[in-house]
C-alpha cells in the first residue's frame, strides 16, 4: 500500500533529521511530499531506481524513490 | 622540505624567451596554502599597480594546490589568476582536468606567465625540460583540433592546455580549454594567454608528491573515497552531473529564461537531464583522482560533433537564456564555444542581451548583417558565436567586449537589460527573488559568478525574499569554504553534492604537509585570500566602493515575467540593506573596503600597505 | 583471481593508479602504477583500462624465479630477485609489465584490490 521516500545525505537536515517517509500511494510526488509536510521546492531530484522522474510522477505501491537536495548548488 | 608540494614555481619571461625555476616560498604556502591563494598573492605582490592587464606588465598565474594530484576526492583542479581585461579587476578561473596533477608530477606547483612573447609559441614541459616552442602554424587553431594535433605529436600522456582563435584576437572572456572539454572559463584568462602569445601549455610528468604522513594521508584518503562512494546522491550525479539540477531551477524560478527575463521555461522539459542523459550522452568523465565524475561527454548526431556537456551551467547560458529548447543545439552552441575558446557563460549573457536588444528594436537586421535574433533562433546562435570569437562584424566585435561595454556603446536604455557585476555576465542563476544568492552574485570577487557562494536552497528554505543578517552570514561563510577548495587545488563538489565531511580536508593537509592546521585555520586563511582580492579591486579601480557590488539593474526593478516568480522582483533597498548586514560583518567600511582592524586581524596590514601604490 | 574492467564505466579519472602506486612503492605517483588508462578522445570518446589478467607467463620464463603466486592468487614480483632481465616484459600478452630507469626491478599487478576501492563509478572487480 506504501510508497517509500528514502532521504538522501544533506537534505536530511533540512527535513528534520527524517532518513525515509512512508505514505499510501495515490497522488504525485510533489502532492505526497507536501502532505508529509515536506517541501518540494527543497528536493532537487527523485530517483526511481537509476531514472530521474519529475514531480508530477505517480508513484505506485511499493515504489521506492530516492529524494536528493540541491543544497550547495554547483 | 615542502612535503605537498612539487617544491618549484617554472617563471617563463615571454619577452626574452627564458625559462627559470625558483623555490616554492614556503612562507607564502603558510599564509595562502597555493592554488587562488598563491594566485592572489602573487598578482597583488608582482603585477603593478594600474598594469594594463593585455600589456607586459600583467602577469597569468596558473597555480596548483597541495592536495592537487594526490590521493584524495577531487584533486584535479588548477587555478589560473591574472588581471581580467573584461573586468579590470580580479580574475581567478578555476580548471579541472589532468593538468594540475600532470603538472605537480612534472616538479611544478605554479607556472608564472610574464611579457610578451615576439611569436606566437607553446610551452613545453616534461619533467625538468622546458622549452620555448614555435606555435605559428598552430595560431588561429581551434582549441580541441590543436589538443589532439598536439597529443599525436608529442604523446597521448601529454596533457594538454590550448586556447583558441577568440583569445587570439582578444575576445574579453576568452577561456583556456584542456583535456577536451575542460576550461578555465571566466574573466578573460584565455584573453591575457592569447595577449602574451602563448598558444599551449603542454605538460608531462613522472615524479612523485612527496607526504609528510604517508600511512596517516593514505587512511584519510580511503575514508574519504569510501565516503563518496557510499553517498547516497552518488547514482543520481553520476548518471545526470550538474544536468540535474535544471529541473530543479525551473520549477523553483532560477533558470535564466531570455535573458533573465524570467526563472522558468516554457521548454524547460525538453532540456532536463534525463533528455540529455537519453539522447546524446557517450561517457562520463572525469578529472583527475574524482570518484563523481560531473562530466558527460556527448555525440549530438545532428551535427555530428563531439562535446563535454551541455553542463548545468551552459544549458541555461546557452539554452534558456537564450530561448533554445532542443538539447542537440544546446551541445552544438556549446561546442562551437569550446572549439573557439569563449567562456559559455559570457557568451550566453552577452547573445541573449543582443537577442532582447533585437527583439526590443534597438538593434536592427542592418546592424546585425540580416541575423534574426529572436530568442530561440539556433542557427544565428551558431552563426553569432562564430562572429564573437572572430570579433569578424560589427556586431560580433561589439559582443566581444562583454555586455557592459556593449550596453554603453548601444545606450537606448540597454543597460537595463545587461546582467552583469563588475562587468562580468551573470552565470545561471536567476535572482529575481533569492535575495542570498542575488548578494552571492553581488559580492563575488570576480563578478556575477556563483562558484564562491550558491545559497538559493537556503533562500527556500527560510524566505526567498527575506532580508536578514543571517543570511549574509551564510553568504559569508559559503564564500570562506568554497573558495578554499581553490586554494587546496582540489574540487568542491564531492562536499556540495555527496556530503562528504568537511572535517576530512584539515587531517588530509595535515597528514600530506606535515603542517598541523585545523578547520578554523583553513578558514582564515580563506578570509585572508578574500580580502586580499577585495583589495586588488581597491587598489585597481579608482574610487572602486558599494557602487560595484551593484545588482543587475533587472533584479531590482522589473519582474520576472512567468513562472513561480513572476511579478516579483527584489526592492533595491532590500539589496542594499544586505550589503549592509554583508559589510557590517565582513569588518568592511560601509562602501565596502576592509577596514585597517579586519586587514590586521588577517595579517594583511603589512602586505596590503607594501603593493598599494 | 584476477582484475575485471567494466570499460563503460571508466571516467578516466587515475585514482586507481594513484592508490597503486601508494601499495607498490608507497608513493604518490600515478606513473608508476600497475595498470593503464587509456583515453580514446575526441572520437568515439570512452576510456579503456589495461590490466594483468593473471596468466602466469611471466612467471614461467623468469629465470630467477622472482615472480611468484601470492596468496591472492596473483603473480607478484619480488623487487629483490628481479634483475630486471625484461624476459617478463617480451612474453606479456598484455604488456602489463613495467619499469623505468630508476627502479631497478620491474613491476606488476599483485592484486592487492586498492585500485577497486578507490574506483568511484565501480569499474573494476576481482573474481576468478
Amino acid at each position: 500500500m506504501t510508497v517509500t521516500f528514502t532521504i538522501a545525505g544533506g537534505l536530511k537536515a533540512y527535513l528534520g533529521g527524517r532518513d525515509h517517509i512512508e505514505v499510501p500511494a495515490g497522488g504525485t510526488v510533489a502532492e505526497l511530499l507536501e502532505a508529509s509536510g515536506v517541501q518540494p521546492a527543497l528536493v532537487a531530484a527523485v530517483m526511481l531506481g537509476e531514472t530521474l522522474v519529475p514531480l508530477t510522477y505517480r508513484p505506485r505501491e511499493g515504489d521506492v524513490l530516492k529524494l536528493i537536495g540541491i543544497l550547495g548548488g554547483g | 622540505m615542502l612535503y605537498g608540494y612539487a617544491g618549484h614555481i617554472l617563471r617563463v619571461d615571454l619577452t626574452s624567451g627564458t625559462v627559470s625555476s625558483e623555490p616554492t616560498p614556503e612562507a607564502v604556502t603558510h599564509d595562502f596554502l597555493g592554488g587562488r591563494g598563491l594566485g592572489a598573492y602573487l598578482l597583488w605582490t608582482e603585477v603593478p599597480r594600474g598594469a594594463d592587464p593585455l600589456g607586459p606588465d600583467n602577469k597569468l598565474f596558473i597555480s596548483t594546490g597541495p592536495l592537487s594530484g594526490t590521493f584524495f576526492p577531487g584533486s584535479g583542479k588548477l587555478d589560473v589568476t591574472t588581471k581580467s581585461p573584461q573586468t579590470g579587476g580580479y580574475a581567478s578561473a578555476s580548471m579541472g582536468g589532468l593538468l594540475s596533477a600532470e603538472l605537480k608530477f612534472a616538479g611544478y606547483d605554479a607556472i608564472i606567465l610574464e611579457g610578451i612573447s615576439p611569436k606566437p609559441v607553446y610551452l613545453f614541459i616534461d619533467d625538468d625540460r622546458v622549452e620555448l616552442r614555435d606555435a605559428r602554424e598552430y595560431w588561429g587553431m581551434g582549441s580541441f583540433a590543436l589538443e589532439r594535433i598536439l597529443k599525436q605529436r608529442l604523446g597521448e600522456d601529454f596533457q594538454i592546455a590550448t586556447i583558441g582563435p577568440a583569445g587570439e584576437v582578444g575576445v574579453k572572456y576568452a577561456c583556456i580549454n584542456h583535456d577536451y572539454g575542460r576550461q578555465a572559463g571566466r574573466g578573460g584568462v584565455g584573453t591575457v594567454m592569447g595577449a602574451k602569445r602563448v598558444k599551449a601549455i603542454t605538460v608531462h610528468g613522472t615524479n612523485g608528491i612527496p607526504i609528510a604522513d604517508t600511512d596517516s594521508f593514505i587512511g584519510i584518503g580511503k575514508t574519504a573515497f569510501k565516503a563518496c562512494k557510499e553517498a547516497e546522491a552518488l547514482d543520481a550525479w553520476i548518471r545526470y552531473g550538474t544536468m540535474t539540477v535544471t529541473s530543479w531551477c525551473d520549477r523553483n524560478g532560477a533558470l535564466p529564461t531570455r535573458n533573465f527575463q524570467a526563472g522558468s521555461f516554457e521548454h524547460g522539459p525538453s532540456i532536463y537531464a534525463p533528455v540529455f542523459r537519453d539522447t546524446i550522452v557517450v561517457t562520463d568523465k572525469g578529472c583527475f583522482g574524482c570518484p563523481s565524475p560531473c562530466g558527460k561527454y556527448a555525440h549530438a548526431p545532428r551535427y555530428d560533433i563531439y562535446v563535454e556537456g551541455p553542463e548545468y551551467e551552459t544549458n541555461g547560458m546557452l539554452g534558456s537564456n537564450l530561448g533554445l529548447s532542443d538539447i542537440q543545439d544546446i551541445a552544438r552552441a556549446n561546442q562551437l564555444c569550446d572549439e573557439f575558446g569563449l567562456d559559455t557563460i559570457s557568451t550566453g549573457g552577452c547573445i541573449a542581451w543582443a537577442m532582447e536588444c533585437f527583439e526590443r528594436g534597438v538593434l536592427t537586421p542592418a546592424q546585425t548583417n540580416g541575423l534574426d535574433l529572436h530568442f530561440g533562433n539556433a542557427e544565428a546562435v551558431f552563426a553569432l558565436i562564430e562572429q564573437i570569437a572572430h570579433r569578424s562584424t560589427w556586431l560580433g566585435d561589439l559582443l566581444a567586449e562583454g555586455v557592459r561595454v556593449a550596453a554603453n556603446r548601444i545606450q537606448q536604455g540597454s543597460e537595463a537589460w545587461a546582467i552583469h557585476v563588475k562587468g562580468m555576465e551573470q552565470s545561471a542563476y536567476d535572482t529575481h527573488s533569492a535575495t542570498s544568492m542575488l548578494l552571492a552574485y553581488m559580492t563575488a570577487d570576480v563578478g556575477a559568478h556563483h562558484n564562491r557562494a550558491w545559497a538559493i536552497t537556503y533562500d527556500i528554505a527560510v524566505g526567498r525574499d527575506a532580508v536578514t543578517p543571517e543570511k549574509a552570514a551564510k553568504v559569508i561563510e559559503l564564500q570562506h569554504i568554497r573558495p578554499l577548495m581553490d586554494a587546496l587545488g582540489c574540487c568542491r563538489l564531492q562536499w556540495v553534492e555527496l556530503d562528504m565531511p568537511l572535517d576530512l580536508y584539515a587531517p588530509a593537509l595535515a597528514a600530506l604537509t606535515g603542517v598541523e592546521r585545523s578547520w578554523d585555520d583553513l578558514l582564515h586563511i580563506s578570509e585572508r585570500i578574500w580580502n586580499l582580492t577585495r583589495m586588488i579591486w581597491v587598489r585597481e579601480i579608482e574610487g572602486f566602493g558599494r557602487a560595484w557590488d551593484a545588482p543587475p539593474v533587472r533584479f531590482v526593478s522589473e519582474p520576472a515575467t512567468q513562472g513561480p516568480t513572476a511579478g516579483k522582483y527584489t526592492p533595491p533597498e532590500a539589496a542594499q540593506q544586505m550589503l549592509d548586514y554583508y559589510y557590517e560583518q565582513r569588518g568592511w567600511s560601509r562602501e565596502g573596503i576592509p577596514t585597517p582592524e579586519t586587514l590586521a586581524r588577517l595579517g594583511l596590514s603589512d602586505l596590503v600597505e607594501a603593493f598599494m601604490k | 583471481m584476477r582484475l575485471y574492467v567494466d570499460h563503460k564505466r571508466c571516467s578516466g579519472c587515475r585514482a586507481c593508479q594513484v592508490a597503486c602506486s601508494l601499495h607498490l612503492f608507497r608513493e604518490n605517483n600515478p606513473k608508476k602504477a600497475a595498470l593503464i588508462i587509456a583515453p580514446h578522445f575526441p572520437a568515439p570518446g570512452a576510456f579503456e583500462v589495461q590490466v594483468c589478467t593473471q596468466c602466469g607467463q611471466c612467471a614461467e620464463v623468469c629465470p630467477t624465479g622472482a615472480i611468484q603466486q601470492n596468496d591472492r592468487g596473483a603473480y607478484a614480483v619480488d623487487p629483490d630477485t628481479c634483475i630486471k632481465c625484461m624476459a617478463c616484459a617480451d612474453v606479456c600478452p598484455e604488456d602489463m609489465i613495467f619499469t623505468r630507469p630508476d627502479v631497478p626491478y620491474v613491476w606488476k599487478c599483485d592484486l592487492c584490490g586498492e585500485c577497486v576501492e578507490a574506483c568511484g563509478t565501480g569499474a573494476l572487480w576481482i573474481a576468478e
